[in-house]
């Protein structure tokens, strides 16, 4: 094991720890660290290349294991920084938005091209076509608009804790 | 946003139980004395015989909800200041925690009576003393 091997095995630690949450890591990311080098620095001592693997694949089985943990207690289990439920507000309202403007703008621009060309109508939508139109944006409209009014009313998961 | 809550109040002991094996040996070797998180690892792998091993994100994922639930705190002092590493944190062990794993105690040994007065579990001999 050379001596640039070894600055590598940190740095690539250090790397995998970015996949932690980031209060997660900002707490505990560099005590993880230091554990990590002394783990590999005892086996360095021993010059045994098998601990170094050993701890290698014990760190990286840890690691798999500890990250859904971390992120699963980030996002479910403690209450999060994010404001789901603003952001959750704020994607109904641009669904809602979006769709009624692209519904509204495509409604428009047949109604233009009937005015402009006639009878391209005849080939490219008919009046059922754009009943049918109205009738889907309106329901989407209808259907983001009770979805916000739940999801604004549901408030957030209790603040419950897994077992330590 | 959300704004964060201030501290909670501490739980009752018995809420904690059952305590995780790796959560009760974290415990077990802060009630030894005030430690880090390396010598924590290496004190659990030795007080269980190499049977439960933690791993960085296993031991500071119990250490984190330790400190939330007021088991555990981390202190200022440490004991060779120059000889050691600034981002090593000692943590020890709380009143509460001391309790908890007073509780957790008592709870194995009548586990452990209960299967002692067994019949027929007495009769049982683990598979190593066969």
């Amino acid at each position: 094991m050379t001596a640039k091997t070894i600055p590598c095995f940190y740095r690539l630690y250090s790397a995998l720890l970015l996949l932690y949450p980031a209060r997660f890591r900002v707490r505990f990311g560099e005590e993880m660290q230091q554990v990590f080098q002394d783990c590999c620095e005892m086996e360095l001592q021993r010059d045994s290349i098998i601990g170094l693997c050993r701890v290698w694949l014990r760190t990286l089985t840890d690691f798999s294991g500890s990250l859904g943990r971390e992120w699963r207690r980030e996002l479910v289990l403690i209450e999060p920084e994010i404001d789901y439920t603003g952001l959750a507000d704020s994607f109904m309202v641009t669904v809602v938005v979006g769709t009624i403007l692209l519904g509204w703008g495509w409604v428009a621009a047949a109604i233009v091209l009937n005015i402009t060309i006639p009878h391209i109508f005849e080939y490219y939508a008919s009046l059922a076509t754009i009943l049918a139109v109205v009738v889907t944006i309106s329901m989407a409209a209808l259907i983001g608009i009770i979805s916000a009014l739940i999801v604004s009313r549901s408030g957030r998961p209790e603040r419950n804790r897994i077992r330590v | 946003m959300g704004t964060r809550p201030s501290k909670p109040a501490p739980k009752a002991p018995e809420t904690f139980l059952p305590l995780t094996p790796a959560v009760f040996h974290i415990l077990l070797t802060l009630a030894d004395g005030d430690a880090h998180g390396y010598a924590i690892m290496q004190d659990v792998a030795r007080r269980s015989a190499g049977v439960v091993r933690l791993g960085p994100g296993t031991l500071y994922g119990a250490i984190g909800r330790l400190l939330e639930d007021m088991l555990i705190e981390e202190c200022d002092e440490r004991p060779v200041p120059e000889m050691d590493d600034t981002r090593r944190r000692y943590y020890r062990l709380t009143q509460l925690g001391g309790e908890v794993l007073a509780l957790e105690t008592k709870r194995l040994e009548s586990l452990v009576r209960a299967v002692r007065a067994c019949k027929v579990i007495r009769g049982i001999k683990p598979a190593e003393e066969r």
